[in-house]
């Protein structure tokens, strides 16, 4: 289970809890240098998905490998070049800011003051601050500011962005994730604030019960997947393509979602009386339809074959 | 792990703070205590008590106070998962963060305790506060990592700080359990409390590392499980090898011993306290006890022993296990220890505790009976004065003093250990070591007891009944005013004749028993003789002022009777008298001896009805015809510089016999360099090796 054009590949990864299956079978693919957006409604899986990246905790079964090291092999030098910051982390409330880049410094082989000083600077946090007086965006500042102090390879922001201001989050975006991109390193970003990730993803992963239920570029993904409605004069029975999802019928027209869409979709749901059109979907209307169809499928048992996963299904 | 220890040490660094505050405190209290105007209204000796009793606390607390935050605030903080996402291995973090609580701990500890100590140390010293040092590391130890273990799996402050308590007197109760029973379940010799908690250390430590790197308590799941159970088998597996280990450098062994001392031989066998010189590991308090109490122990280990005479085969082996006595039959032991340091009570010194008394079955090595039956709640100055067992081997007699009554004390156990009888008996004081105020009946199932009027009472230890079968009034003699003050009682081997020898009180010169005959003549002593049955005998011997009878001794036949008494008062004896009676004959006859002595002079009846008499380094043999003669020659060089031990079933003579003289040690008189059991016939003056 290696390939070396990915920073991040997982097998059939599963995680219990008890009864609950917190991860089910994930298959995730993230390429280097990709800035990946890993999305998903509470409680899908995200946060252990981190977790098992970084073998905080072990997978029940399956496998992951993050920058060539096998998580539950080689997990410290796994940490040694991974930058990681969870949401809402709290820090050691006794330490200044300039004690706690020195500890982290300490920490790893190498080590970027600069890169350091430079996100700090510009929020302009005081680096003689304890860290416990500082607000909870500030620490979370000092955070990402820290975790990038040793150039990781992958830089994990777990809901990390939550609780920044509007600037902050632009500074970070700009200042952080740009000039990794710029260096050819990957990010993986969870989180539900799907504006951000349209912003400054190139692939994106939809997690939803465990499951990871789509995975592509974003580009390809607004691509395929796409919006039909179907006018017709009455009731007509119009025949909706397999695989599609979120379907609507109503008086004079049908509504549906499809992942693979090709233009001849469009000609062969054309007819007499009939006309289809072919709407662009935002990302935020992808995660929902894709969501809510794969919770409905789940409830009436269908479970994660309504739509697979094209690339490991 | 050095980024660990060091984050932990600087973050810590406040408790070692805490830790100065705390001593200060107990120090404040102290001097205020102390030198302030409430010291008219506290006892001082309370106050340094208490001083002592505050610094105790003091490592407790904080050692648990730092294991349970050790990984537990951690997890309440959040900052955990920081942590476990920096480029170190679990074992890393655990072992940076474990040696930085340890160090944390003894920073925190040293100072509380050092400042502190020093300032008070008058008062530690007068209440023996580090004499209990070691203790108080083991129990911090214990304490810490307890803590250490619970708060990794629980995760919670409270919830370790709790469980380690919990834990810690848990794992005392183990100990306390294993050492009162642990004899029925690992054999001699029995291991102290300490040693059963210091074996809990390796399971907590491997259960606190294996629930970290295993576990994920730090995300709020506790899985505790797994974690118990392999700190359970680990210290149930350190409990076996540490006893073994402990058991291999206290082993008794034979080559080893080089003094025996306290031997009683038996129809049977023979006991032997036996002492051996040993490494200085400390691990019982008993044995620092014995230790600290007798320059004659000086840095060894002292053993009971239980032997076959004829095969010098060892058929029990007890570490530290004070007095021993064997059954008759040779089936059974008893033994009894005194665990505590005697401590002046007022008038005299006496322990605190009653003697643990254990009774054990020698064909199985067993212990069959191990309690307190003379606790404080029977009696506080439960000295042990002397063990006698029953001639069926039915009952075994515990003679004690009981000071508040001035009365002996006796109690009868059954093989169970349960107390059968308890009877009071004359006054103590009068009765050495080996005289005796009571005795068992031939069938051994009814003891014949003095009492303080001269009377002789018959006590069935089965059913509990009692009468008098005897008294100085009967036989004819004024009592009005006699005051029993020493003496002995003795049966004949045959069971048919009691010998009492009394003498009245010479302190206060008190007239005590008058013969008619002699018209109230004042007398010392007097030696009867009666019938158990019947009742009926008469005065064999009557002693002037200056005599008292001290021992009686019958032969083997029960032919005849010897009396050994000393003239002069209690502490020294001009000379000895020793009075020969012969069945059938009124009166005995006096035999008096030309030797110089102190104390109550040995004596023993040897096979062939001789008696043999030690005082004062000589050694006499009276004849059945009441002829002495002195031992000399080979015979009294083989004698010279031993202790009569008894005779052994095949009418040896056995003596304890050490090398060089008796010394004073730190003002102990009598203190016998290294010694061994020896048989010797009297004789020919052959001495044989016995024991070791």
């Amino acid at each position: 289970m290696s390939d070396t054009s990915l920073a991040i590949l997982t097998e059939n990864l599963t995680r219990r809890f008890g009864r609950l299956r917190a991860l089910d079978g994930v298959n995730a693919h993230v390429p280097k240098g990709a800035i990946y957006g890993l999305m998903g409604p509470n409680g899908a899986g995200k946060t252990t998905f981190v977790r098992v990246l970084l073998n905080l905790i072990n997978p029940t079964s399956g496998g992951a490998v993050v920058l060539g090291h096998d998580v539950t092999k080689e997990p410290v030098e796994v940490r040694r070049r991974v930058g990681h910051v969870a949401a809402l982390q709290p820090l050691w409330d006794w330490m200044t800011v300039r004690d706690f880049a020195e500890f982290m410094r300490g920490c790893y082989p190498k080590w970027n003051p600069e890169a350091v000083s430079t996100v700090l600077d510009r929020i302009g946090i005081d680096q003689a601050a304890t860290l416990g007086v500082l607000s909870r965006g500030q620490r979370a500042i000092v955070s990402i500011a820290v975790a990038v102090g040793h150039e990781p390879d992958l830089l994990i922001l777990d809901e990390a962005l939550t609780g920044l201001d509007p600037i902050a989050r632009r500074e970070v975006l700009r200042n952080v994730i740009d000039a990794m991109q710029a260096e050819g390193r990957t990010v993986l970003i969870t989180g539900q604030d799907i504006a951000d990730m349209e912003r400054i993803c190139d692939h994106v992963g939809f997690l939803v019960k465990g499951r990871l239920v789509l995975e592509a570029t974003l580009d390809d993904l607004k691509s395929r997947v796409k919006r039909i409605r179907v006018e017709h004069p009455g009731e007509s029975e119009v025949q909706v393509p397999v695989g599609a999802f979120q379907v609507e019928r109503r008086l004079r027209e049908t509504v549906f979602t499809v992942e693979n869409y090709t233009p001849d979709l469009l000609v062969s749901l054309d007819g007499p009386g009939r006309r289809a059109v072919a709407t662009d979907l935002s990302l935020e209307d992808i995660f929902i339809d894709l969501a809510q169809a794969h919770m409905t499928a789940d409830t009436a048992g269908a479970g994660g074959k309504l739509l697979p996963n094209g690339r490991s299904a | 792990m050095r980024r660990v220890f060091a984050k932990e040490w600087k973050q810590g660094q406040m408790i070692a703070l805490f830790g100065l505050l705390m001593g200060g405190l107990v120090v404040a209290l102290w001097g205020i205590f102390t030198v302030a105007y409430v010291k008219n209204w506290i006892d001082q000796e309370n106050v340094n008590g208490f001083c002592g009793a505050m610094f105790y606390l003091v490592p407790l607390i904080l050692a648990i106070f730092v294991g349970a935050g050790l990984f537990a605030a951690e997890v309440e903080r959040g900052t955990m998962p920081l942590l476990l996402t920096l480029p170190f291995s679990r074992r890393q973090v655990w072992v940076g963060k474990t040696l930085a609580g340890l160090a944390l701990m003894l920073s925190a500890v040293a100072m509380a305790i050092v400042p502190g100590a020093i300032a008070t140390r008058p008062a530690l010293e007068e209440v023996s506060f580090w004499q209990f040092a070691p203790e108080l590391a083991l129990a911090s130890a214990l304490l810490y990592f307890g803590a250490l273990f619970w708060s990794t799996v629980l995760a919670s402050i409270v919830s370790a700080f709790l469980s380690a308590i919990a834990t810690g007197i848990g794992l005392v109760l183990v100990g306390v359990a294993l050492m009162v029973f642990g004899g029925r379940l690992f054999g001699p010799p029995l291991l102290d409390i300490e040693v059963w908690a210091l074996a809990a250390i390796p399971g907590l430590i491997a259960g606190s590392y294996l629930g970290f790197v295993r576990g994920e308590a730090f995300l709020g799941r506790r899985r505790w499980r797994m974690p118990l159970i392999v700190a359970l088998a680990i210290y149930l597996v350190t409990m076996v090898v540490l006893g073994g280990f402990a058991r291999s450098l206290t082993g008794y062994d034979r080559s080893q011993v080089n003094k025996v001392g306290s031997a009683t031989v038996t129809g049977s066998g023979g006991v032997v306290s036996a002492l051996t010189y040993a490494s200085p590991v400390r691990l019982t308090r008993e044995a620092e006890v014995k230790l600290s109490r007798g320059a004659t122990a000086g840095n060894r280990r002292v053993y009971s022993v239980a032997l076959d005479l004829d095969t010098g085969k060892e058929l029990l082996i007890r570490r530290e296990a004070g007095v021993a006595a064997v059954s008759p039959d040779g089936k059974h032991a008893v033994l009894l220890t005194e665990p505590r340091p005697l401590t002046w009570r007022g008038e005299n010194w006496g322990p605190s505790d009653g003697p643990i008394v254990e009774i054990w079955d020698l064909s199985r090595n067993r212990m069959t009976y191990r309690g307190v039956p003379i606790g404080p709640t029977a009696g506080r100055y439960a000295r042990i004065q002397s063990i006698k067992w029953s001639p069926d081997s039915r009952w075994v007699g515990i003679t004690t003093p009981q000071l508040e009554s001035n009365r002996l004390r006796v109690l009868f156990l059954g093989l169970d250990g349960r107390v059968a009888r308890e009877v009071n008996t004359v006054e103590w004081y009068g009765y050495g070591d080996r005289g005796d105020a009571w005795s068992f009946a031939p069938g051994g199932d009814a003891v014949y007891a003095l009492d303080g009027e001269g009377a002789v009472t018959r006590y069935e230890l089965a059913v509990g009944a009692s009468r008098k079968v005897w008294s100085m009034a009967a036989a004819g003699l004024d009592t009005g005013d006699w005051f029993a003050r020493d003496g002995d009682i003795a049966l004949s081997p045959n069971g048919k004749q009691v010998a009492v020898a009394l003498t009245a009180n010479a302190r206060h010169e008190r007239r005590a028993v008058t013969e008619p005959a002699q018209n109230r003549q004042a007398l010392r002593s007097v030696i009867a003789v009666f019938q158990p049955d019947t009742g009926q005998g008469h005065v064999v011997a009557t002693f002037d002022e200056l005599v008292r009878a001290r021992r009686l001794v019958w032969s083997g036949d029960s032919t005849t009777l010897y009396c050994v008494s000393t003239v002069g008062d209690q502490w020294g004896s001009a000379r000895d008298r020793v009075a020969v009676w012969r069945v059938g004959q009124e009166r005995a006859k006096l035999v008096m001896l030309p030797v110089r002595g102190m104390g109550i002079p040995e004596a023993i009846a040897l096979a062939d009805g001789r008696l043999i008499e030690k005082q004062w380094k000589q050694h006499w043999l009276i004849g059945k015809d009441g002829s002495a003669t002195r031992v000399s020659g080979a015979t009294e060089e083989a004698l010279a510089n031993t202790q009569i031990a008894g005779v052994d079933r095949h009418g040896r003579l056995i003596v304890e016999k050490w090398q060089g003289e008796e010394r004073w040690v730190h003002g102990v008189p009598g203190v016998r360099p290294a010694s061994y059991l020896a048989a010797v016939d009297v004789d020919t003056g052959k001495l044989t090796k016995v024991y070791p």
